[in-house]
């Protein structure tokens, strides 16, 4: 077996550990919130005794190790367990909502990246000079300003006194619009700034000073050597990112009334609805793993001295 | 200048990439300001937790929209009509209660819903709802012939009326449940009322479908058939700030849940009609009785006559009704002149609260401004739950209040659920608490030993008892005022406000009634 191939199925065993530890960690959370959510979901007027029925049902009776084994043999056969408040299956709960979640932060990742990375190009090209610093100065307020805030403002705008947006809810691509934009905003910075910095770094580099000693245009120096090396983080941590996009944003789809992820395990944590938040963090803490897997081998494809060691 | 282009393009392709695609309305093209008289759009905060009535904790006007109950309260709780059956009789002796159904009744689907149809459900909500103890008196549910239906009682139960009012004495098809899993049926069920489920899409809204097998003999509406609206398309928005932007913009045709803060600025809107009802219930001041400070009944005297509840009122800028009784005026068992009386009794008298506590022993010995009795301040943790707005708002009001009379109260917020677990530990001192049920019975559950606490007096739970089960209304009222006056006599709870709540609608909307306890009937809802 190629170096690659141990080096994969040791991230991947590690993965796995990885899993266990983020599932006994969510576990442990969960059981140590007050109450219990029988006592959150029923009502004054249900007898103590109908309380015990329900939480000998939902088997919350029963020993929090054995809760956990229970659980934990279920989700490897596939059966993510059903939702204690809706009674619905938390796979098909998760389903129902991903595909939204994946179109917001998608298209909001989309954004940044085609928005922040020529941006962080261009400022430091013009390091020091009226661009860059307007572009930071821009970058930081972007970064300051409160998602709550700047979707109520871009739905003030944009939707109440303009009428180029739906409000709130998901009617096709046009409601796309305000979420994804007040979800990318305060992100470009991170992006921009980690553009900007990493071109800065390789334009000191001995190599593209001799690119352009040997008279290679500005343009190929900056797009061959600068860009291609520059990206290489920028890359890498789009990949670490990914997972965090499933979870979805909480107070955007508040705001919007998005129908995603977040207001799912939103809703999962704040009635104490164990299968569903240990359902979205199970598969959370896959995707993390693996797009942490992911993200190693192609800095490792892109960067010949990263593979090497 | 080339940067600049690049990051322009950039700009550009992500906004053609996102702005690109239909003109649909909010609510998937289905009706958002639609009103060609087929389609109304409501918009509500919480998303459902289900559709089954027999499957869930709590209800909304989703669940109102899909069942019709047997019988319904008129709409000041005085009287019990038919509603899905055409008549019902109640035995002299209280040992049964007799229902007719109509002779063409069916369900959504068509099917027909006869007597066995309408025991199978009720056997159903027995088997399976969290709150087949609200029909516990029932020993046994007798087909007399195809359109009669018997439900035979082990004793008097007029408890049983608020529950076989309410949505959850609505009717499922069960033979249609018996072919699908819970879940799914959960989703779609196949009910009595008005409307069904088309689609149901999750976290963000709700799709119903008008049933033209649908009649009623409420005597409350005028149009008996089926309603105006092919379709009723119920949106979930949590933001309240975006709900009531739907509204004003008129996306939407009607809002539950209107935010506190908003009703005074929707009902000064010219464009928008509000409905007021109130909370069947009471928010109060559960106090410790067996322990610490306010062990001694002079105290929780005293703080009962320092709460001033116009203040809180005023503070809430009128949100809530003060209430000094444990009754609001939108239960079934409410007294008028026991509530005035109480008023008068529990009437805020800082001075006597003073006098009452010195007389306990409590003195400010120190000047800190705090009363001291033995080296030991009147200090304690008053919990607020954060998750009640009202509740949360009127906490550091009655803090100060207290303050006021040299009562330390040091405001400590958790969610409710959470004060509620504290108090069945009896780990408190005091805090806020509240329920909502339409009928007085709820404070059976709330203070006697069926609510789960710890404390319990012989004679308080007697006189709940007796009133639960009596059967004349007005014997029925009176053994309420003796339940409550023996349960303020101890001042083991301090009844604080009842909430005033808000459903707006655009003023095209007509024919909608919200009853004081807030039940929304449709039937007669319109267009115009």
């Amino acid at each position: 077996m190629s170096d690659m191939g141990k080096y994969i199925i040791r991230r991947l065993l590690t993965g796995v550990l990885v899993v266990l530890c983020v599932t006994v960690i969510i576990f442990g959370i969960m059981q140590a919130m007050p109450g219990n959510p029988i006592d959150l979901m029923v009502d004054t007027r249900v007898s103590a005794e109908k309380v015990a029925e329900l939480k000998a049902r939902w088997g919350l009776d029963k020993p929090v190790i054995v809760q956990y084994f229970y659980w934990l043999g279920n989700i490897l056969r596939g059966d993510f367990g059903t939702s204690i408040t809706t009674k619905q299956e938390v796979l098909f709960l998760i389903k129902q909502r991903l595909p939204y979640t994946l179109m917001l932060t998608g298209t909001a990742v989309v954004i940044e990246y085609l928005v922040a990375v020529p941006l962080g190009l261009a400022a430091a090209v013009r390091k020091g000079r009226l661009m860059d610093k307007s572009m930071t100065v821009i970058m930081v307020v972007l970064w300051s300003m409160p998602t709550f805030w700047l979707g109520v403002l871009f739905m003030m705008e944009f939707a109440i006194n303009h009428r180029f947006f739906p409000i709130s809810g998901y009617s096709g691509l046009r409601s796309l619009v305000l979420p994804a934009m007040t979800l990318a905003l305060p992100s470009l910075a991170q992006i921009f700034r980690l553009t900007r910095s990493e071109v800065l770094d390789v334009m000191e580099e001995r190599y593209v000073e001799t690119a352009c000693a040997k008279g290679v245009s500005n343009r190929g120096v900056l797009v061959r050597h600068v860009l291609r090396n520059a990206l290489i983080p920028v890359t890498v941590t789009f990949f670490l990112n990914l997972p965090w996009l499933i979870g979805g944003s909480v107070v955007v789809e508040n705001v919007f009334a998005w129908p995603g992820m977040g207001q799912l395990l939103w809703k999962g944590i704040a009635k104490q609805d164990f299968p569903i938040v240990q359902g979205i963090t199970f598969v959370i803490a896959i995707l993390t793993v693996i797009c942490n897997l992911i993200g190693d081998i192609i800095s490792g494809v892109l960067d010949p001295r990263i593979r090497m060691e | 200048m080339k940067f600049y282009r690049a990051a322009a393009l950039g700009l550009g392709l992500s906004l053609a990439l996102t702005s690109c695609g239909g003109t649909k309305t909010p609510n998937g093209g289905q009706g958002s300001g639609d009103q060609s008289g087929s389609v109304l759009t409501i918009a509500i905060q919480d998303e459902v937790e289900g559709c089954d009535i027999q499957q869930i904790g709590w209800e909304n006007v989703v669940q109102s929209l899909l069942y019709e109950p047997l019988v319904v309260f008129n709409p000041d709780l005085s009287e019990i009509q038919p509603a899905f059956a055409e008549s019902y009789t109640v035995a002299e002796d209280g040992s049964y209660i007799e229902f007719v159904l109509p002779a063409d009744a069916k369900f959504s689907n068509g099917d027909v819903c006869d007597a066995a149809a309408v025991k199978a459900s009720e056997d159903r909500f027995l088997a399976l709802s969290e709150y087949a103890g609200d029909l516990d008196a029932v020993s046994d549910i007798e087909i007399i012939d195809e359109r009669t239906i018997r439900y035979n009682l082990s004793g008097p139960a007029p408890y049983m009326w608020a529950s076989l009012t309410s949505t959850y004495g609505g009717i499922n098809n069960v033979a249609v449940a018996e072919t699908m899993d819970d879940a799914a049926f959960n989703r779609k069920p196949v009910t009595n009322g008005p409307y069904y489920v088309e689609e149901w899409v999750q976290g963000s809204q709700i799709t119903l479908k008008r049933n033209e097998y649908y009649k009623t003999n409420n005597p409350n509406v005028t149009n008996k058939g089926a309603l105006t609206f092919d379709t009723i398309v119920v949106r979930f928005i949590p933001d309240e700030f975006t709900r009531v932007s739907e509204l004003k913009s008129g996306n939407v045709d009607i809002i539950y849940d209107v935010p506190a803060a908003s009703i005074s600025e929707l009902k000064s809107n010219p464009d928008l009609t509000t409905y007021d009802y109130k909370q069947s219930g009471v928010s109060y001041l559960n106090v410790q009785t067996g322990k610490g400070v306010t062990a001694d009944v002079k105290v929780r005297q005293a703080l009962s006559h320092a709460i001033d509840r116009e203040q809180i009122k005023d503070a809430l800028e009128g949100v809530v009704t003060p209430t000094y009784g444990f009754i609001s005026e939108a239960q079934a068992g409410y007294s008028a002149a026991k509530e005035q009386e109480l008023a008068q009794k529990l009437a805020y008298d800082p001075d006597l609260a003073k006098s009452i506590l010195a007389e306990a022993g409590w003195t400010d010995s120190n000047g800190d401004g705090i009363l001291d009795k033995n080296g030991e301040n009147l200090s304690f943790e008053l919990l607020i739950p954060s998750d009640r707005a009202a509740m949360k708002a009127a906490g550091p009001v009655i803090q100060n209040q207290f303050a006021a009379i040299g009562v330390d109260a040091q405001i400590r917020e958790y969610e409710g659920s959470y004060i509620k677990q504290l108090m069945k530990e009896d780990d408190y001192v005091m805090g806020g608490r509240n329920y909502v049920w339409n009928d007085a019975d709820i404070l059976y559950y709330v203070f006697t030993a069926a609510s789960g606490y710890p404390w319990d007096d012989p004679a308080v739970t007697a006189a709940f008892e007796a009133a639960r089960v009596e059967n004349d209304v007005t014997a029925r009222v009176a053994a309420y005022e003796k339940a409550q006056d023996l349960l303020v006599d101890q001042y083991k709870a301090i009844s604080v406000f009842a909430d005033n709540y808000c459903v707006a609608s655009k003023n095209n909307i007509k024919g909608l009634v919200v009853t004081n306890d807030g039940r929304s009937w449709f039937n007669d809802v319109t267009a115009e």
